[in-house]
């Protein structure tokens, strides 16, 4: 898988007739699309799966074809720039591939639940009823366990270092999005730039958990919507609420940011009806999330009296990677207006992660310390890529690395 | 100017997101990243992932297993050596001895104790191995 993804992003950027962008953005809605097929109850064998993919691609075939380009001559700078990005792609599968996944939150969230559907060849709702350990999170949309699955039925068995594959496949998908669609907009010199820069960003650090993987389909969606690509665009969301909780903040923020921009949010329904089933299907089992639980309301008038303290926490634990903070803030400054649908977009999800800390029933440090320093990394793909279309479009800037045509 | 700190700009979102461990990866000792990695999740509680390895091979899929632990309070230690149990025990049932609020909680119909560098003792269960990392206790009656 890797391997083949390698092949397609080599031979996107130097301009063999595949299409990057609906590449990437392929693989993260063919994966989920997957995760889907495992929801309902086939028996789960390499068979079943591939007769059930290839019927799901035939009807995904008449719906739309897929756009092939003509081939154009190789770059030699974009060759560069493909073999910097290559360089750092071996050594985060190096780190994805060195061990067991060794997360805590995968072993008590994400591979455990994996695991556990794997031995029980579905979603085991008896477990998710009754895991009442508070890192599990019965709550979660299975996405994520469910391409750990994925993997265990490709591969024949449940492999915890196999499944570190998955990983570097979506920061390929978050590199093919990002340069496929900077191309369109910038010309692929810069394009290429653009998504060597963005690889490590969409290379989370951490391996087994879904917030790389949320990044990637928040990446897709911003983009997306942004070209008025609607359709897909909410599809990406969709996956994106059926990886993660914060997925469906994602879909509010860009409800309200389109509805700002006069781009009809009603055009979201496909996100809605991924996220749909989900939301029911936990509710008929009875599997309810932290956030609610107790006084709710309470907590909230209680630490909006003080907001200082989660303030501070936020600041404290927010990822200590200055250089990139400094380099978003300027892009802000230079930029931020022309992306304004990006932008208020980003904000109000990051809104909304800040909003829960103010309702969560657990301890505020504890929360901030061991979940914002991800949540953050979720806007970084998508707010580096439109701020960086946005500098390279600048007749300032964007000159410099043109290619003549 | 504006062109000077447009290409500031984007030199920082270069060098911000580049991310110079991945490159280090390529003159790192694996095999030894791997032993350091694989123990990493339980380093706190030297043997603990080996005893659960043993223990997953000596009990069945979809049996009850209660963990016990020379620490049985939830936060001096307890829920360290609770929780890293699920994932090497997954296919069963794990039960927990204490709650986050301390309080004892019943065996109920646990078939084994999985009890790390201990060796509870209990009516009706008794020991069927041991290691120097704990024991494994199964119900008798």
């Amino acid at each position: 898988m890797i391997a083949a993804l390698l092949v397609i992003l080599a031979a996107t950027l130097l301009g063999i007739p595949v299409a990057g962008k609906r590449l990437g953005l392929a693989f993260v809605i063919g994966l989920a699309a997957c995760t889907l097929i495992l929801m309902i109850p086939i028996p789960w064998s390499r068979t079943w799966l591939a007769i059930a993919y290839l019927v799901l691609l035939a009807v995904g075939w008449t719906m739309r074809r897929p756009r092939f380009e003509r081939p154009r001559k190789p770059d030699a700078i974009v060759l560069v720039l493909l073999v910097v990005g290559a360089i750092e792609l071996t050594g985060y599968i190096l780190l994805a591939t060195v061990a067991p996944l060794w997360e805590f939150d995968f072993l008590s969230d994400w591979g455990l639940k994996g695991r556990v559907f794997a031995l029980a060849h579905g979603i085991d709702w008896t477990f998710l009823q009754h895991a009442t350990y508070r890192a599990t999170h019965a709550d979660y949309p299975p996405m994520i366990p469910l391409a750990f699955d994925l993997v265990a039925i490709v591969n024949g068995a449940w492999d915890d270092r196999a499944i570190g594959l998955l990983y570097p496949a979506f920061a390929v998908a978050g590199a093919l999005i990002a340069y496929g669609a900077a191309r369109e907009e910038v010309g692929e010199r810069w394009a290429a730039l653009i998504a060597v820069i963005l690889l490590p960003l969409c290379a989370t650090p951490w391996i087994g958990l879904a917030d790389g993987p949320f990044a990637i389909a928040v990446l897709g969606a911003i983009v997306l919507i942004r070209k008025d690509e609607v359709a897909l665009g909410a599809v990406l969301a969709g996956c994106a609420a059926l990886m993660k909780n914060e997925g469906f903040a994602l879909i509010v923020a860009l409800a309200i940011a389109m509805a700002f921009a006069k781009k009809k949010p009603w055009r979201l329904w496909p996100a809605v009806a991924l996220a749909l089933p989900w939301i029911v299907l936990k509710r008929l089992h009875g599997i309810e999330g932290d956030i609610g639980q107790g006084s709710l309301l309470t907590r909230v008038f209680e630490r909006l009296q003080a907001p200082g303290e989660i303030v501070r926490l936020l600041g404290t634990y927010a990822p200590h990677r200055w250089l990139l903070w400094v380099g978003l803030a300027l892009a802000l400054v230079l930029v931020g207006k022309r992306e304004r649908f990006a932008v208020t977009t980003l904000a109000l999800q990051l809104a909304a992660y800040i909003a829960v800390y103010f309702a969560t029933p657990h301890d505020v440090t504890w929360h901030i310390r061991w979940s914002w320093e991800r949540l953050v990394t979720h806007v970084w793909p998508a707010l580096a890529f439109v701020l960086l279309v946005a500098l390279t479009k600048d007749r300032n800037v964007g000159p410099a690395l043109s290619r003549p045509q | 100017m504006k062109r000077a700190l447009g290409i500031a700009a984007v030199a920082l979102l270069a060098a911000g997101a580049f991310e110079p461990f991945y490159l280090r990866m390529f003159f790192a000792d694996r095999a030894r990243m791997n032993a350091a990695f694989t123990e990493l999740p339980y380093s706190k509680a030297p043997g603990l992932r080996r005893f659960y390895a043993d223990v997953s091979q000596r009990t069945p899929l979809g049996s009850r297993v209660a963990i016990a632990a020379q620490w049985m309070r939830w936060e001096g230690g307890y829920e360290y050596v609770y929780a890293r149990a699920m994932y090497p025990l997954a296919g069963r049932d794990v039960i927990a001895l204490v709650g986050p609020d301390d309080a004892p909680r019943p065996l109920g119909d646990a078939e084994w104790i999985a009890g790390y560098r201990s060796e509870p003792h209990v009516d009706g269960f008794t020991t069927v191995w041991r290691s120097e990392d704990g024991t494994l206790l199964r119900r008798t009656r």
